[in-house]
């Protein structure tokens, strides 16, 4: 096929009507309007209550300032951050020091807290990045323990065990109402930059870390680097929270940052739901209020506080969250697998130009402890062409791809794409040179919806940073408008469109090798590794697995396949590679491959 | 409490499913099933995907609830024994996909397949099981998250082994499974029925499970659309048309 005409193809074909009204696109409007209604909602409350009801009100606020931070790292990142009554220590102090020492404007020193507390939130979060689930816990607790150890042993700033005024505000927000309206404007713009993460690219990322970390890197998500940036997020905001804390607490000594208040931050993601944004919001109200119902009863008040508690945790074990979706959740489509429509490839691979040169292993060997996985294989995976890579049970097939993907480092040998040295490169690098691969178990995100799981696939094509989606700036909206519509396509080519809102987890497994293959269609790739894909497949499904496969091929991709479906291989395949205990055994067409006496008698028996 | 004991040859089946209608929430996958194994037999579950016999092997061994039907076997009513019960009853369900205890040995997940059988009997069963997989046996230490994905669907049959069935049930054994294991998988299921053990055996290889199948069951949208007698006498196209006769969405090939 020459290379021209599939150019053209691709620039011929644009999405059909159909696949480009995908449903539910998301709409920037939608999620601002209800968070400045439901602020203007909560803001009537003074009218009703009194002071100190209201003061509750600010307290509840103040403490989803910071929950609302720590659900990106708990809920959708997934990670233990326990202690972050540590995040509140520092920005008290930060602002009162700043206003009893420094004599700074209020405002002024609440806007600082963001420096300090993204500084103490990339402090927590680089042990974050190597230390596991109960580890990381105990390392975010240590330092929920130095910060107030801190603020006890400096006493010329922080006062000591005597603590320190915290700042209070002139003018509008001098009254408790005031400060309530503050605490509900900082709580809006939180809400509004927490909300704008988790349903990006980065909220998707995070849930894939979560959920499927190799199915991340796989995508070429920069881990490292996404991590710290929601730890600095959630610092900042934890700190701001501090600073509305100490002055809704008016003055602020070590003892106020205790122990119990970081353990009701993390039980108000838990209980919220986690990778939701609702349920947490609600959570936080819950345990802020809990207390106060219980007080009353005195000595009984931390029973009665630990019942509801638990009343709570066994009513929506899910939490919150996923209690208000069972309420409206409708049952899935009946009818699975409409049929893929490879015609819809090109519409998903936009315009990516397809590699010039080959994907080439040449000498590659890898050890594993003692075992030689694979022993100086020599494998060149051309532009639109299928290659088949057979071989008994542990012959180092799956080894192979781990390594042409960058998730094992070749110990001697050669990688190389299109004539370029690419041994040393890893995942990430690969995945942004147009390398993607499926898994020989789907590693989906399965509380995600399965249009998500396809836009993860496009990470790297989206322009805006960070910071942009945060903000939620144009380019942001246009980013998701894009990913999505190249997401539908995708999810057209194999036959998934009518599940794209549908739970990833409500998939079948075969569905599931299907919604692999259209993440990899979304990283527009130049080659795809498919591990196993036709394992579970019914015989009608493979077919459409066939019509998948060739039509990549015809759009000039290099497809690697990895499987044990002899028959289906030799149908499909261009060129055939047989390993054996981590060897080529044997290398050529189909028809060679299938009259080669030592593959018939190691391999595909009698 | 029933008396075991009608399962050598009586007219009363190993194992009688009646009416199991079952599903995830409001999404209802299975709509009235029959189904019966008798000892000694090997039966094959086949049907599209998305026909429900993963659930229907779930609702059998009590993973799944069920919200109509029952389940006899060996006599004993189970339609609402815990999973653990119908393990201790001898009705074992290998999983789909590569269910192994990743951070043990090889070894240790083959001890803990073996949790409920006396401890004399322990070592004695899981040397059987190292017979029929030596690749097993030569990986006795190594942990289980560093086999390939075919040795550990090896290992997850190699379990079934250790926890001595009177019915054990395959889902899907021969995926991620070359050709010739494949047939070595079919083969210990083949010498496990010589034993009289009995088989019920979904696979998506329909031919492969003809070869081993004493009889035949097509599962198609919830319902059962075809059983059959015997297997050898079975033609091809019967089961094809079992499969889209059953209104099952598998469209014709692109």
């Amino acid at each position: 096929m020459p290379e021209q005409g599939v150019l053209e193809r691709r620039a011929a074909i644009s999405p059909s009507p159909t696949l480009a009204a995908s449903p539910r696109a998301p709409s920037a409007l939608k999620p601002a309007c209800a968070i400045v209604g439901g602020a203007l909602l909560l803001a009537t409350l003074p009218l009703f209550l009194n002071d100190y009801w209201v003061h509750i009100a600010a307290l509840a606020g103040t403490y989803w300032v910071l929950v609302s931070g720590l659900d990106l790292v708990v809920g959708y990142a997934g990670m233990l951050a326990v202690g972050y009554g540590g995040m509140l220590a520092v920005g008290a102090y930060t602002a009162s020091v700043l206003v009893a020492k420094a004599g700074i404007d209020p405002l002024l020193a609440l806007a600082a807290c963001t420096i300090t507390g993204a500084i103490a939130g990339v402090i927590v979060g680089i042990p974050g990045l190597r230390l596991r689930s109960f580890y990381f816990a105990m390392a975010t607790l240590g330092f929920a323990i130095i910060v107030t150890q801190v603020a006890l042993a400096w006493g010329s700033l922080t006062g000591g065990g005597i603590g320190l005024a915290g700042p209070a505000y002139a003018g509008p927000f001098a009254s408790s109402a005031g400060f309530y309206c503050l605490v509900l404007i900082v709580d809006a713009l939180a809400t509004w930059l927490v909300w704008n993460i988790a349903s990006g690219n980065p909220g998707r990322a995070l849930i894939a870390v979560r959920d499927a970390e190799v199915a991340a890197e796989a995508v070429g998500v920069p881990i490292a680097r996404l991590k710290l940036s929601v730890f600095a997020l959630s610092g900042a905001l934890g700190s701001i929270a501090g600073g509305l804390f100490a002055t809704a607490q008016s003055y602020i000594t070590p003892d106020a940052f205790t122990l119990d208040l970081s353990v009701l931050f993390f039980i108000a993601v838990l209980i919220g739901g986690r990778g939701r944004i609702v349920g947490p919001m609600i959570g936080t109200g819950l345990l802020t209020l809990l207390p106060e119902i219980a007080a009353p009863l005195v000595t009984w008040s931390s029973f009665v506080y630990a019942f509801l508690l638990l009343v709570v945790v066994l009513v929506a074990p899910g939490g919150i969250a996923e209690l208000l979706e069972r309420l409206k959740r409708a049952p899935p489509p009946i009818d699975r697998m409409a049929g893929p429509e490879p015609a819809a490839m090109a519409a998903a691979l936009v315009s990516a130009a397809p590699a010039a040169g080959p994907l080439v292993l040449e000498g590659v060997s890898r050890a594993f402890g003692g075992v030689r996985a694979l022993d100086g294989i020599d494998l060149t995976l051309a532009p639109g062409t299928v290659h088949g890579l057979i071989g008994p049970n542990g012959s180092g097939k799956t080894t192979a791809l781990n390594i042409l993907s960058g998730f094992y480092a070749a110990q001697s040998g050669r990688i190389s794409i299109d004539g370029a040295d690419i041994t040393r490169s890893g995942v990430q690098a690969r995945a942004g040179l147009g390398i993607a691969r499926t898994f020989q178990t789907p590693r989906i995100l399965g509380e995600a919806s399965v249009i998500e799981n396809v836009m993860l696939g496009a990470w790297r094509h989206a322009a805006a940073g960070f910071g942009e989606v945060a903000l939620g700036l144009p380019r942001f909206r246009r980013d998701e408008r894009g990913l999505r519509e190249q997401a539908m396509a995708a999810l057209g080519t194999v036959g998934l469109a009518a599940w794209a809102n549908a739970r990833a987890d409500r998939l079948q497994h075969s569905e599931q090798r299907f919604l692999e293959i259209a993440r990899a269609l979304a990283m527009r790739p130049r080659f795809v590794l498919l591990d196993e894909p036709a394992a579970g497949l019914s015989a009608t499904e493979i077919d459409n697995l066939g019509a998948i496969i060739r039509q990549m091929r015809a759009l000039g991709l290099g497809v690697l396949l990895v499987e044990h479906h002899a028959d289906f291989v030799f149908r499909i395949s261009d060129q055939v590679t047989v390993l054996a205990t981590g060897r080529v055994l044997a290398a050529g067409t189909p028809a060679e491959i299938r009259a080669h006496r030592e593959v018939v008698h190691a391999y595909l028996g009698a | 409490m029933p008396i075991s004991g009608l399962d050598s040859g009586g007219p009363e089946p190993l194992l009688a499913a009646r009416g199991i209608v079952a599903g995830y929430g409001k999404l209802s996958v299975l709509e009235g099933v029959d189904l019966e194994v008798r000892a000694g037999e090997a039966v094959a579950l086949l049907g599209p995907n998305g026909a429900g016999k993963s659930t229907l092997l779930a609702a059998l061994s009590g993973l799944i609830a069920k919200s109509a039907g029952t389940v006899h076997f060996a006599g004993a009513d189970i339609t609402r024994a815990t999973p653990q019960q119908a393990v201790r009853a001898g009705l074992v369900h290998v999983l789909e996909g590569h269910h192994v205890f990743g951070p043990l040995s090889v070894h240790d997940n083959l001890l803990l397949a073996g949790f409920n059988a006396p401890p004399g009997e322990r070592a004695a069963r899981i040397e059987e099981a190292y017979e029929a997989f030596p690749e097993m046996a030569e990986r006795r230490q190594l942990r289980a998250s560093a086999l390939s994905g075919g040795q550990q669907q090896m290992l997850v049959v190699a379990q079934g082994i250790v926890r001595r069935p009177r019915l054990l049930m395959l889902d899907e054994p021969s995926a991620g499974l070359s050709p010739v294991l494949v047939d070595r998988v079919l083969a210990v299921a083949a010498a496990m029925r010589a034993r009289g053990v009995s088989i019920l055996l979904v696979e998506q290889l329909i031919e492969k499970a003809l070869g081993l199948a004493d009889r035949v069951y097509v599962l198609a949208r919830g319902r059962i659309a075809l059983v059959s007698e015997s297997a050898a006498a079975l033609a091809p196209d019967a089961i094809e048309r079992a499969y889209l006769g059953g209104g099952a969405l598998e469209g014709t090939p692109a």
